[in-house]
């Protein structure tokens, strides 16, 4: 049988992530406090990045899925390739994209619940058309405007995310407020 | 021009910082933190070799005890009969049988505990007349998952599943946010179609609403309160009981 969690190469649901599948990693060099005392810094960032990119899918849920990925892999960080918050937030994109993927294939299949439109925007929030701007960008510009001005993460820590390189970033940025500034109106070009 | 470009571009970057600083404050999230995902996953990803190990340990240990309780019996210038060992018999057996139901739990994880992150595979549910047998021969295994945070997903086949969330009482789980994949394969042969739609046919008023539950020899039952219906899951894949039929 295909598993169809294994079959998308995500987890349909958590119950998925297989703990006990760490047991043979001699890398994992982390226990559980120090995994908590080590993770537990980034976990308000993730609760944004999820909060940001998957803003219809239960961010917790996100969240826990992405700590549950990070402690099995928790032997594969490489603390010369960046942060434990960036290695983190790499893992939280991933999920959120899964995520929003499932629900997308969710909604396709389902017979016995409605549609479920996009979460409409908060009208009176003052950066409302700013929202809606920003959810109209390509999906890495998106991403990218995401971590760098709403989660906080300077450009490098961005591109460690990203996985790409600083300058790959700032061009992305760039182009990000350029497409921005023409959904605004407030460019002429 | 470029320095209009460059105006506008620092202007936007500023507007975006601006709103970012706004949406940060707005969002300051506290939510699960990483101490609270491991508490839970404490009670719940006990791997089977830790499991074993424990149940090892205890019989030996209970056999030491028996050994020296027994020799000690035996070297007594005037032996009685004593209960001890029968007590310790009746721990060790207890200790053996790894059962929990609904009725015993108390606590909203306990349940999730007893089956959280393992495979269970569909061995028999009441009504289903061998479409479960026509899926096993083609290698399909009907599965359920539970993940610690309470969600859940029920597969058929690759393309008919339930999922949602196991909410749990002292003495039942009650699914809510059910989803149900309702459409077969298809790529999937007629023959594996019209299987894995009779059996989502028998799951569906099973696998809804509120069960009870228990566990025992590796073998989870869900059934209801009100009905003779029940699914069995086990922990083996290749396990097969006789399917109840009612």
């Amino acid at each position: 049988m295909t598993d169809p969690d294994r079959r998308q190469g995500v987890d349909v649901d958590a119950g998925a992530v297989d703990l006990a599948a760490d047991g043979a990693d001699g890398a994992a060099r982390l226990g559980r406090d120090e995994f908590a005392d080590w993770a537990g810094p980034s976990v308000s960032a993730m609760h944004r990045l999820a909060l940001r990119l998957a803003p219809d899918a239960d961010p917790q849920d996100v969240v826990q899925e992405a700590l549950a990925r990070a402690w099995v892999k928790r032997g594969q960080y490489d603390p010369g390739r960046g942060t434990a918050t960036a290695w983190l937030l790499a893992i939280v994109a991933d999920q959120a994209r899964a995520a929003r993927r499932r629900r997308s294939r969710w909604l396709r299949l389902v017979d016995d619940a409605a549609p479920v439109p996009e979460r409409a925007l908060d009208h009176s929030d003052p950066d409302c058309d700013l929202e809606r701007a920003i959810r109209a960008l390509p999906e890495r510009q998106r991403l990218a405007v995401h971590l760098h001005y709403f989660v906080g993460l300077p450009v490098d820590e961005t591109a460690t995310v990203m996985r790409c390189s600083p300058g790959t970033v700032k061009s992305t940025l760039f182009d990000a407020r350029g497409r921005l500034r023409r959904f605004l109106g407030g460019d002429d070009d | 021009m470029m320095t209009d470009e460059h105006a506008a571009d620092a202007a936007m970057d500023a507007q975006l910082r601006a709103a970012g600083q706004r949406w940060r404050t707005a969002h300051d999230v506290g939510g699960v933190s990483a101490d609270d995902w491991l508490r839970l996953q404490r009670r719940s990803d006990r791997g089977p070799r830790s499991h074993r190990a424990a149940t090892l340990l205890s019989v030996a240990a209970v056999v030491l005890v028996a050994v020296g309780a027994g020799a000690w019996l035996a070297l007594r210038p005037n032996p009685v009969p004593s209960t001890s060992a029968g007590a310790i018999d009746a721990n060790t057996t207890s200790s053996r049988t790894h059962t929990a139901t609904g009725t015993s739990t108390a606590t909203p994880f306990s349940v999730v505990a007893a089956v959280v992150d393992r495979d269970w595979y569909l061995v028999g549910a009441t009504g289903d007349s061998g479409s479960l047998d026509v899926l096993r021969r083609v290698g399909i295994v009907p599965t359920l998952k539970v993940r610690s945070t309470g969600g859940f997903v029920a597969t058929v086949d690759d393309c008919m599943f339930y999922r949602g969330r196991l909410r749990t009482s002292d003495t039942s789980l009650t699914i809510t946010s059910r989803v149900r994949g309702a459409f077969p394969c298809p790529s999937a042969s007629p023959e594996k179609q019209q299987a894995a739609s009779a059996l989502l046919r028998v799951i569906d008023p099973l696998l809804t609403g509120t069960m009870h539950w228990n566990i025992s020899h590796g073998v989870l039952t869900l059934s209801h309160s009100n009905s003779r219906q029940v699914l069995t899951y086990s922990e083996r894949r290749s396990a097969r009981t006789a399917a109840p039929t009612t």
